[in-house]
């Protein structure tokens, strides 16, 4: 392996690391699924900025492509906002809606790139699945760059991030500039999202935000606990994903990141049903830890029992 | 003449896939569950893939019913699955279900590159963006052609396939009108009426497989979910009846699948371009354009209907 495969794993990792850990304030507020809709919708970005490079008005160039990603990212997200305030139309409906229409949009226009000027090395699929080895080093040091300004973000405002996720209305009313916070979270997403396209996938960013997720809150009690969690398995998921793509197979990075992911999912889910049964109690749910015959358990158990009406039809 | 065999298909398929995705999305959007179709028109490919591989080791080609069987099959497990996630293990439902169907679809396409030699039919860019443009139907050379039994021996089995999806989708609502009706509007009353929510809502998952898996070679996985959500989404905006719903999001669809057709075909048509665009992301496009237009028309819906009243004396 080279020095640049070497370098292009290390930020493909710490990017997975950083996406892992915003992926826990994503996923606690809610938000997982908008952030799937925005990197789907960024791919009409893309396209756009190599059918002007294509036409001469301007050079294509890494910079460009990341500003027409996050250009048309922001648009969804500012789209699926509008629509969600309109009563006749669900936060789910209004996702679907933009995730398709601009991701067909992506489709048409790469179809008109592929026209013009079949010799760019624009490919769909690449962005819609994620290929590292066509990452180029400016692109490894993007992600390196946005990596590092995640982490710091997220170092800074911790405090605020984790109030605005846990307890919103409590943070509103002690004064935390609760829509600037939410706003910071949408756009260091929005900034992952759009240099990520090239070597996760559009399609496949989604399972790198809510894997991680997944995994730390499964396991952990503590936040940073749930932080690290998360920031080690997609670090690890990236460097399994990137070195099986840079090894010159042809398989797409973006679902063996995903794929790794899932196999430390079930890991964990398996490893958190051994705790339980070690420990007697379903500790997650919140009840106390030390109650070694389940006594707790049974007596809601027997309570709910009796509030069920006679036919037994809750 | 390239209409008859190489358009036509294309255009039948496209039109039947609306209406089929158009009537079934209803469930999803009605229940405020729009993405879950989403996560259904991801979690078909690994089955899809599977059975597409057996058979192709068996008879040498797809079997489609096979086909069929083995979407519905990973469908069914994927929602099993994420509902598991959700219920028994407290994960947060949205992130659940993005990662199943995410991981889903990672398996679909891992297998599709590690079969891809095995099978001509199914390659990742069909499989992703679908393949409207690859059905041709050979014997077919004018519409008297439609008339004879005999061309159809070489019609896209494709196409028999969306039909089954449209009348399928159409003989579940007409059978289960009411009890939809119910159950869409207002679940805790159809609980209590008697209905069983776990049944309604597994025929109505595994329509929703069926149909999205037909339309799947169409438009291809990530589009299935524009015709699914965007009609009766559409229709919603206006509709006061469900049966109003219904025939609305069927009419949207057919408007939006011709309306994309239009648009995938207008550069080439006006001389723009020397090849037509691909048409399963133009359908896509053109439901968010026409959705957008019934918006619009919504929002001026109030103003336009006083301007017509104003028009009209009260007292005549």
């Amino acid at each position: 392996m080279s020095l640049i495969d070497l370098l292009l794993l290390f930020a493909l990792a710490s990017f997975g690391a950083a996406s892992g850990a915003l992926g826990v304030f994503l996923t606690l507020r809610g938000r997982t699924l908008v952030v799937d809709a925005m990197s789907h919708a960024a791919l009409p970005g893309i396209a756009l900025v190599g059918l002007m490079a294509g036409l001469g008005l301007l050079a294509r160039s890494g910079f460009a492509l990341v500003t027409g990603a996050l250009a048309f990212a922001g648009l969804a997200a500012v789209m699926i906002l509008g629509l969600r305030r309109h009563p006749r139309v669900s936060e789910d409906s209004a996702m679907a809606l933009v995730l398709s229409s601009f991701f067909g949009l992506g489709v048409m226009l790469f179809g008109w790139l592929q026209l013009v000027d079949s010799s760019q090395s624009l490919g769909l699929t690449s962005f819609a699945l994620g290929q590292v080895a066509t990452m180029s080093l400016s692109e490894a040091w993007s992600l390196l760059a946005v990596a590092v300004l995640v982490t710091a973000v997220i170092w800074a405002g911790y405090r605020g991030l984790c109030l605005l996720v846990f307890d919103a209305d409590y943070a509103a009313t002690t004064g935390w500039p609760l829509a600037r916070l939410d706003a910071l979270l949408m756009g260091l997403a929005t900034l992952l999202l759009a240099v990520g396209l090239r070597s996760v996938g559009a399609i496949m960013l989604l399972g790198l935000v809510a894997g991680p997720a997944l995994i730390g809150l499964a396991w952990a009690k503590r936040m940073p606990q749930a932080l690290g969690l998360a920031a080690a398995s997609g670090a690890l998921a990236c460097l399994v994903g990137g070195t099986i793509s840079l090894k010159g197979t042809q398989a797409p990075t973006g679902p063996t990141i995903i794929l790794t992911l899932a196999a430390l999912f079930a890991l964990v889910l398996a490893a958190r049903a051994l705790r339980q049964a070690g420990t007697g109690a379903g500790r997650q749910s919140g009840k106390p830890a030390r109650d070694p015959r389940g006594l707790a358990r049974r007596l809601v158990r027997a309570s709910a029992d009796k509030i069920k009406p006679e036919g037994g039809q809750a | 003449m390239t209409f008859w065999p190489i358009e036509f298909p294309a255009m039948v398929a496209a039109l039947l896939a609306a209406a089929a995705c158009g009537l079934t999305g209803n469930l999803l959007v009605l229940r405020r569950e729009a993405m879950l179709g989403d996560a259904i028109s991801h979690l078909v490919l690994p089955g899809l893939v599977i059975a597409a591989w057996i058979g192709g080791l068996i008879w040498g080609d797809m079997w489609r019913p096979l086909n069929f069987l083995g979407a519905v099959l990973a469908a069914v497990l994927g929602v099993t699955l994420l509902r598991w996630l959700e219920r028994r293990q407290g994960a947060e439902p949205r992130a659940a279900m993005g990662f199943v169907f995410t991981a889903f679809f990672a398996l679909g396409v891992i297998l599709l590159e590690l079969t891809g030699q095995t099978n001509r039919h199914l390659d990742v860019e069909h499989a992703l963006f679908g393949s409207l443009e690859t059905l041709i139907w050979i014997d077919l050379f004018s519409w008297q052609d439609l008339g004879r039994a005999a061309s159809y021996a070489t019609m896209p089995s494709a196409l028999a396939s969306l039909g089954l999806a449209l009348v399928v989708s159409l003989v579940y609502f007409v059978i289960n009108r009411r009890r939809l009706m119910v159950w869409l509007f207002d679940p805790a009353y159809s609980q209590t009426s008697g209905l069983t929510l776990r049944g309604m809502e597994l025929s109505s998952g595994l329509l929703v497989a069926f149909v999205a898996m037909a339309a799947f070679e169409a438009v291809g996985a990530v589009l299935v979910v524009a015709l699914l959500v965007a009609p009766a989404a559409g229709a919603h905006l206006f509709a006061r009846r469900f049966a109003g719903q219904l025939v609305a999001s069927v009419v949207i669809a057919l408007a939006m699948a011709g309306a994309g057709l239009w648009l995938a075909d207008a550069p080439l048509r006006f001389g723009w371009l020397s090849d037509t665009l691909p048409a399963s992301g133009a359908i896509a496009f053109a439901a968010g354009l026409v959705f957008t237009l019934a918006l619009a028309l919504g929002a001026a819906g109030p103003r336009l209907r006083k301007i017509i009243r104003k028009r009209r004396p009260l007292n005549p």
